[in-house]
């Protein structure tokens, strides 16, 4: 069912809500593998973290 | 009483005509009634300059770019108005070779505006051709007015005309070189003074850079200039030549040693003053003087069989020098007759230029080059992204905007990789908010077009001045754009919360795709791109190297002309893209490197790719069979030992500590020295064969391009193996 997400009376796409959050979370997640030298054991870093952001916000967008 | 007129500083003139050019272009499309007036506000926005031939320079780019794109949008929209996956291929394509284009060294602007306005253009209209054509007309013409409006803005209003500043910039450059004659040509050979002497040089090349500049925007704003624009295209490729004999030259002393070298050239100091003296003729023409008397250019004299230049070596160093030396002459020769015809006047005959000779210039090799194809790849990704989201999405803020300033923005950011997307965050951040602000706060509060003229003029003089330098053109380009977006000023104005808040969501939704493909392609870390650029750099040499061992008699196959050129490619441009890269490298992550040793490794590369670029010129030349027969086995050794070292350079990582590593300085003196007495036991068997004078020459030629290439990639290496390259190899997340 087609649904909006308001913000102070701004309408926003529901989307646009969880790529942001997904972002933040996916910044989150990969900074705290860069502290604790983590990265180094995925093959293509770059690509991980552009899927986590993906999964992030289709999980969170599944809740909105 | 006398009356202060107050100075006004050259910043705030900029940007008063940048604000009245504006005014002016709005009130002219508001007064047509034309739609979407703020087009001609961008034209405006975006060719000002500082100089009215750059800016005429950028403005005839944008025009000849929206004209070009005008057209492409009309075969792309024409050929698949009803196939959205085809149009999407067909957009990304061409945004693909426009960005390929614009990394270029020509027309960079023009592709730029080829590609992002097609976007613009086609996504703007849909597939509807009315509304494609009266689109693409309308911004077509409101560029054109922008532009025309700002250019006779800039040549009325406090003009500044680049004619005086190309005078003061060729000025410079020729006492900067003799400078540098005065300095090489009567060494002392200690190493200070070599040292000062490359600084020189490599202070020449900036000003080279500096006399590109201002040749290219004095023609198109000077009519003294444009009348002679052939002789000054011609006399800054031949200060550019003579830049590069000095930096040959200069890497050449120390091959040889001071005393050899006046022992071999018994006149140079007299020669060198002929030299200068011809500079400084040079210059008074240059000031419009005609000189009394030009001195007739020397030729060195070389003392054959000199005290102190035995060996083989030397002696082909010194028959390089002294090539170089007569290719100099003849440059200077010519840079005297360019000058004169430049200022119209008459020379003495004997100083017509004789037929220029091969000299040292700098090639162009078409060939693929990667850099470019990367941001090619990203904008092509940023597109695709920004036009998934706009068609999967559901209510996107203003989804066609999506796609348009996403392509701009793509673009843009592409062909800097060196500059982090998130840099555009804060500028993008505070751009909507002023923006927002005035058109909801003040702009309500207007009636007439002599109040939204003052409001246009006052918010362009702030953001102009503010934002003036060259670095601030970023916060500059957003912060006039992003007001005239919002503002959309027409003449039926309305004014909607909406607007704001859909213009700052789609700004937000193309910051995150922007963001989230920025290391896609490549990671965007400046240590991880230079020592890829470093590793790449020595492949190619070393392919070049393996390429040397081949048979020159037989004809090169097409695969291998293409790995020829494609590493000579290499070699020429990515110094140039590791010294922009190398002023943005962190040294505590890459321990051993420092800001120091990036800059005199960056100068030896450029003339490792130099010297390569001889040594590859030299071996395709045909030698007797008993000369290969005789000199081959050393120098392949010596080939193998350069390429065992440049493999080494370009994968550190994978060299164990343990490992014994190749010196090449160490391993150059040695086979200097085999060389060295190969040959003498060459010439002194009683063999029939005779070296002919030109066979003689070539072989020296070869020798000196060996050791030329031998002693630069010692530089290198003496500068690259203290470093500890796995530490920035790990990879690391980007965001």
């Amino acid at each position: 069912m087609p649904h909006e997400f308001q913000i102070a009376g701004v309408f926003f796409p529901p989307m646009l809500i969880a790529a942001v959050i997904g972002v933040l979370a996916t910044v989150v997640t990969v900074r705290t593998l860069n502290r604790y030298r983590l990265a180094r054991l995925f093959y293509a870093p770059t690509l991980v973290q552009l899927c986590l952001a993906i999964l992030y916000t289709l999980l969170v967008n599944s809740f909105l | 009483m006398k009356l202060s007129i107050p100075v006004i500083s050259i910043r705030a003139k900029e940007a008063i005509k940048t604000s009245l050019a504006m005014v002016i272009a709005f009130g002219i499309a508001l007064w047509l009634n034309w739609d979407r007036p703020y087009w001609a506000g961008f034209a405006v926005a975006f060719v000002s300059l500082s100089t009215v031939g750059q800016s005429l320079n950028k403005a005839a780019l944008r025009m000849a770019g929206t004209i070009a794109a005008v057209v492409v949008s009309f075969i792309i929209l024409g050929l698949f108005p009803q196939d959205r996956w085809l149009y999407l291929a067909a957009l990304v394509a061409w945004m693909g070779l426009c960005t390929y284009m614009a990394g270029g060294p020509d027309q960079q602007y023009f592709w730029v505006c080829a590609g992002f306005i097609v976007a613009l253009i086609t996504i703007d209209a849909g597939p509807n051709g009315a509304e494609l054509f009266h689109t693409a007309m309308m911004r077509a013409q409101e560029t054109g007015l922008g532009i025309l409006v700002y250019g006779l803005v800039a040549i009325v209003v406090w003009p500044v005309r680049s004619g005086a500043r190309l005078d003061s910039a060729a000025k410079e450059l020729i006492v900067a070189q003799r400078e540098c004659v005065a300095l090489g040509m009567s060494p002392t050979g200690d190493r200070t003074s070599n040292e000062e002497m490359r600084t020189r040089v490599d202070g020449l090349l900036q000003l080279q850079s500096g006399l590109m500049q201002a040749q290219g925007a004095a023609i198109a704003d000077t009519f003294e200039v444009w009348e002679r624009r052939a002789s000054w295209r011609e006399l800054c490729a031949v200060t550019h030549r003579i830049n590069g004999i000095l930096l040959r030259w200069i890497d050449g002393i120390p091959r040889v040693g001071a005393e050899s070298l006046r022992a071999a050239f018994p006149d140079l100091s007299a020669d060198a003053q002929i030299l200068e003296t011809r500079l400084r003729c040079l210059e008074s023409i240059l000031d419009g003087q005609s000189p009394d008397s030009i001195p007739d250019s020397s030729t060195l004299r070389v003392e054959t069989g000199a005290s102190g230049v035995t060996s083989h070596f030397e002696k082909a160093e010194i028959a390089a020098l002294q090539s170089l030396w007569e290719t100099l002459e003849r440059e200077v020769s010519m840079a005297l007759s360019l000058a004169a015809d430049i200022r119209d006047l008459a020379l003495p005959e004997s100083t017509a230029p004789a037929r220029l000779g091969s000299g040292i210039v700098e090639k162009r090799y078409p060939a693929l080059d990667v850099e470019r194809a990367i941001a090619a790849l990203r904008t092509m990704l940023i597109v695709t992204a920004a036009y998934l989201v706009w068609i999967y999405v559901p209510d996107v803020p203003a989804g066609t905007s999506v796609v348009s300033i996403g392509a701009a923005l793509g673009i843009n950011l592409s062909l800097l990789p060196q500059l982090r997307a998130s840099s555009i965050f804060r500028p993008v951040f505070v751009s909507v908010t002023g923006g927002s602000l005035i058109y909801l706060l003040v702009m309500p509060g207007l009636s007439t077009f002599v109040e939204l003229g003052l409001l246009l003029f006052g918010y362009t003089f702030v953001v102009c001045y503010l934002f003036a330098a060259p670095k601030q053109a970023l916060g500059r380009a957003l912060g006039l754009a992003m007001f005239l977006s919002i503002a959309s000023i027409s003449n039926d104005q309305s004014y909607q919360f909406g607007t704001v808040s859909n213009t700052a969501l789609m700004m937000a939704v193309v910051c995150l795709i922007v963001w989230v493909t920025e290391s896609v392609v490549v990671a965007p870390f400046p240590e991880n791109n230079f020592r890829r650029l470093l590793s790449r750099y020595f492949r190619s040499v070393r392919s070049l190297l393996d390429m040397l061992g081949r048979d020159t008699a037989a004809p090169l196959s097409l695969l291998e002309r293409v790995r020829k050129t494609q590493a000579l490619h290499e070699i020429t441009t990515l110094p140039g893209k590791l010294s922009v890269w190398g002023g943005l490298v962190n040294p505590d992550l890459l321990p051993g490197l420092s800001a120091q040793s990036i800059t005199l490794l960056l100068r030896d590369l450029k003339l490792l790719s130099f010297r390569m670029q001889e040594l590859v010129d030299a071996r395709d030349q045909q030698f007797s069979e008993w000369i290969i027969a005789d000199l081959s086995p050393d120098l392949r050794a010596w080939r193998l030992q350069m390429a065992e070292a440049l493999m080494e350079l370009a994968n550190p990582a994978s060299t164990g500590d343990n490992v014994a590593r190749a010196d090449v300085n160490r391993l150059t003196a040695v086979s200097v020295e085999n060389i060295e007495a190969r040959i003498r036991n060459t010439l002194e068997r009683d063999v029939s064969e005779q070296l002919a004078e030109k066979e003689e020459f070539a072989l020296l030629r070869l020798l000196a391009a060996f050791r030329g290439v031998a002693d630069a990639l010692g530089r290198c290496q003496i500068q690259a193996r203290p470093v500890d390259w796995s530490c920035g190899q790990e990879e690391r997340f980007s965001w």
